[in-house]
């Protein structure tokens, strides 16, 4: 592999690792190491990764085994990242009593999403958020699509739930 | 956009059979300004997985960090493998020369080499005699075999008369 085709190949799926880094770790820092990490690992394996035919479930691997034996060397203590994400002037012309609320159940999910159980929780990051095909998710995790399409279904399901109790009940 | 074929998406969506496609005509959908009430408990979930579709996210210095880590250790390779190259090089040669040396004087030894040497005899009479010698040793063994079969059937026929006296008898 060329550098050019490193760039080409490799660096454009920066975001997409990071974000999933980030999501396991809950730190920009430590998830941009990983990503730093894995890249460079895919540069010295460049034999392996030529036979490999999805190049991005490699690296998807990767940053999770990463990111999965960070968080198991050391406690970590969840940071709340997503109020440095929404960035709420990106509404100025909304009303500020609706922002406000449509905020507050955007964080409701937010917070939803992370206490379903991890494998729920990757599928569902991987697939709405990341745009992944459910072959990609498998590949990525390690696991066969009957497990992708039933833990989606699973988190899908209970998000259902939780917008349906929501508007039933209010927050 | 038509409301009942966001509402038909949306009833796919829950059931894990929206395409990718689908799905991201879903987020379009909800991340825009007018929503219709009936749908729009749905919105804050579309707007949230549009959102963190973009955030956080990695700028140009990463890129130059990382290509320099890797241009670096690149450099590195190429002055170890330098390094090594004369050396193995040389030891490639010398390893040719010895194996070749060895081939030669192999190969002129064995030309010197008498015929008498050969496994085999230039006298015929003396290939006979050894023949026979050959022969008659496994004639021997073979009759060894014999005699300890004759043994054997001594012990049958005695076996076989004392059944026959047995039967008589009764």
């Amino acid at each position: 592999m060329s550098i050019e085709e490193f760039k080409q190949d490799i660096l454009p799926q920066k975001n997409k690792l990071y974000r999933f880094a980030y999501r396991l770790v809950v730190d920009e820092e430590e998830a941009k190491d990983i990503v730093q990490e894995t890249m460079i690992k895919a540069w010295n394996h460049q034999a392996t990764l030529d036979e490999v035919d999805n190049k991005e479930a490699w690296c998807m691997r990767v940053t999770k085994n990463m990111a999965l034996d960070k968080i198991k060397s050391k406690r970590h203590q969840t940071t709340d990242g997503f109020k440095e994400g929404f960035d709420v002037q990106d509404h100025k012309e909304a009303n500020p009593g609706k922002l406000t609320e449509l905020k507050d159940l955007m964080t409701n999910i937010k917070n939803f999403i992370r206490q379903l159980p991890d494998k729920q929780q990757q599928v569902l990051q991987l697939r709405d958020i990341e745009g992944l095909s459910y072959k990609e998710i498998g590949d990525a995790m390690d696991i066969d699509l009957n497990q992708v399409k039933v833990n989606l279904f699973r988190a899908r399901k209970s998000l259902k739930e939780n917008i349906i109790n929501i508007n039933a009940y209010g927050l | 956009m038509d409301s009942k074929h966001i509402e038909h998406l949306l009833e796919k969506y829950w059931a894990c059979e929206t395409s990718l496609e689908e799905e991201l005509e879903l987020k379009t959908f909800f991340n825009q300004e007018e929503i219709p009430d009936h749908l729009n408990q749905h919105a804050p979930l579309f707007k949230y997985l549009q959102k963190e579709n973009e955030y956080p996210s990695l700028d140009e210095s990463f890129d130059d960090e990382l290509l320099k880590a890797i241009s670096r250790k690149e450099g590195k390779q190429v002055k170890v493998s330098r390094w090594y190259e004369p050396y193995l090089k040389l030891a490639a040669v010398l390893i040719l020369l010895i194996v070749a040396s060895f081939a030669v004087t192999t190969y002129l030894n064995k030309q010197e080499m008498p015929v008498e040497v050969a496994d085999t005899y230039e006298n015929p009479e003396d290939a006979f005699e050894e023949t026979k010698k050959a022969l008659l040793l496994i004639s021997k063994s073979i009759g060894k075999g014999r005699t300890h079969t004759q043994k054997i059937t001594v012990i049958h026929e005695a076996q076989d008369k004392i059944k026959d006296s047995n039967n008589t008898s009764l």
